[in-house]
């Protein structure tokens, strides 16, 4: 039986790029704010928190609230499912990037 | 040409996925600065604790020295992220910089009591661990 294509260890959920962007952006923290994934990841209040929504509903995200002095924070970060999805999505795109190279060369290779 | 689309697209999320994590990491530097702030203020406290003796040395080297903590720990909570590993470092270095500042304190104060060359030697011990842990969130956040 051949090996499975690597794109069945794609997680569906983080083909939206903007999706992917967010979890991309908080794989690296232990927590980050709102505001500052929302800046990164270049989108409005609304469309991060209607993503954010989504990935905690799925269990890939947590969302906690606090306060820093005064002001109210939002802080997001990756649970440990999410993390190890996005992992495995990640090493998935490699997969078929090597695939697609390897693929590539044995055209070339045969004319 | 279906299939050289479906490529192309795994190849953007991949790219997309490299460069937004790049780019947070590199938010992650704010880290370096806290142990660099760190080191510089072991440079200046800890000679001056060993040097300058008496009840208004304490006041003045304690007082400085908590608001300059108080100031770095402010920095650090209001900063829009914490990379993924930053409270193990900095438990680790605040343990070993505790066990440093005391020795240095036990040695400074009842051996080498007034050697210049001493409290040199013991502020640049204890800047020691901040000072690796700030090489080490510089070399990550890369």
């Amino acid at each position: 039986m051949p090996p499975a294509h690597p794109r069945h260890d794609l997680a569906p959920l983080l083909s939206s790029p903007v999706r992917l962007s967010i979890v991309a952006a908080l794989a690296p923290a232990q927590k980050a704010e709102f505001a500052f994934i929302r800046d990164l990841v270049e989108i409005t209040d609304s469309a991060l928190s209607k993503q954010a929504t989504t990935l905690e509903e799925a269990g890939l995200l947590l969302v906690t609230k606090g306060q820093v002095g005064r002001r109210p924070r939002t802080w997001l970060s990756l649970t440990a499912e999410g993390r190890s999805v996005y992992e495995r999505h990640l090493q998935a795109l490699r997969n078929i990037a090597t695939l697609s190279a390897w693929e590539g060369d044995g055209e070339g290779a045969g004319g | 040409m279906a299939e050289f689309a479906e490529r192309a697209a795994y190849a953007a999320q991949l790219t997309i996925a490299t460069d937004t994590e790049r780019a947070a990491r590199r938010q992650g530097r704010w880290q370096a600065r806290y142990f660099i702030g760190f080191a510089v203020l072991q440079l200046a406290f800890v000679p001056t604790v060993l040097l300058w003796h008496g009840p208004m040395a304490v006041a003045v080297a304690t007082s400085v020295n908590s608001a300059a903590v108080m100031a770095l720990v402010t920095y650090a909570n209001r900063r829009p992220m914490t990379r993924r590993g930053f409270t193990r470092v900095h438990t680790t270095m605040i343990a070993s910089w505790a066990v440093l500042y005391l020795a240095a304190l036990q040695l400074g104060l009842h051996i080498f009591d007034g050697s210049v060359l001493f409290a040199a030697a013991g502020a640049l011990a204890c800047a020691l661990p901040p000072a690796l842990a700030a090489v080490h969130e510089i070399r990550i956040s890369r």
